[in-house]
């Protein structure tokens, strides 16, 4: 029933970047009233609870199908997802180990040492 | 814990200040460590901490606006923006250096407000209720900072998921 539901909207919806003024207005009217349904601004301003898991499962659900038959949200959330990962594997993906300079390592066992004879 | 402070603080100087730091609290607090995380997660957490006060102590830079990087949506409320992406893997776009070096660079050209909780939460791990007690912000200001910076910086890589940087 949520496939067929999608692929009404994708034809509705798909080929948005075609569809006249009247269409488009019918369509964001649609949105904004029909329940069960959220505009692009609501979707933008619901993903960082989507992926923080925050949602309940009918918000979850609402924003998922949302997802399913708008492109440009699709591709936003996608490419909003890939730039965490990216983000992610950027600076952990480091094969090697970072080697402390030498001169931090005497700068901290100075300190240290200096702080031992304060103390005493 | 080097590799870390350079990440928060962008400055070879301030991260090698912050390690030093960051070490002599160790030392001088290591009866404290009562052993219930590793001392790695326990020495991770010191260094954060003191990258944080390198960065509270730093003049406040006038932070550029944002506003051009955030979605932008029509008079009918659509997101303005492609409806398709190159299909190219995460492991694939990260084998190019130049898409890497974008990636470090688009990071570190976020205000640091922004990029603090960036780097806190998306790659240092800590989850946002952490995020936001180190930070002394509410849990609600951490995830609105994450996501404007999550934002920002996917805006930032467009011309990446487009297929557009060699």
């Amino acid at each position: 029933m949520k496939t067929l539901l999608i692929r009404i909207f994708r034809w509705m919806f798909g080929d948005h970047e075609r569809a006249g003024p009247t269409k488009r207005k019918l369509e964001a009217l649609f949105l904004r009233h029909f329940p069960g349904q959220i505009t692009c601004g609501e979707f933008e301003r619901f993903i960082i609870e989507y992926c923080e898991g925050g949602l309940t499962e009918r918000q979850r659900r609402i924003f998922e199908f949302h997802m399913g038959f708008c492109p440009m949200c699709r591709v936003h959330f996608e490419s909003y997802r890939k730039t965490i990962l990216m983000g992610r594997r950027v600076f952990t993906d480091t094969s090697e180990p970072v080697q402390a300079p030498q001169e931090l390592i005497n700068a901290v066992l100075a300190a240290r040492t200096g702080g031992g004879k304060h103390d005493a | 814990m080097l590799a870390v402070a350079r990440r928060l603080l962008r400055d070879e100087e301030d991260a090698r200040d912050c390690v030093q730091d960051a070490l002599l609290h160790a030392l001088q607090n290591i009866a404290s460590f009562e052993g219930r995380a590793s001392l790695k997660t326990w020495l991770h957490r010191i260094v954060v901490n003191c990258a944080l006060m390198h960065l509270r102590k730093r003049e406040s830079q006038a932070e550029q606006s944002l506003d051009e990087l955030m979605p932008k949506f029509d008079q009918d409320g659509y997101l303005i923006g492609p409806t398709r992406m190159a299909e190219t893997s995460i492991d694939d776009l990260l084998e190019r250096s130049n898409v890497r070096r974008l990636v470090q660079c688009s990071i570190d050209r976020l205000p640091d407000s922004l990029r603090t909780v960036l780097l806190l939460r998306d790659i240092e791990g800590y989850d946002t209720e952490e995020v936001a007690e180190m930070l002394d912000i509410s849990a609600g200001a951490a995830k609105v900072r994450l996501h404007r910076a999550r934002t920002a910086l996917r805006k930032m890589l467009e011309p990446v998921f487009q297929g557009q940087v060699p």
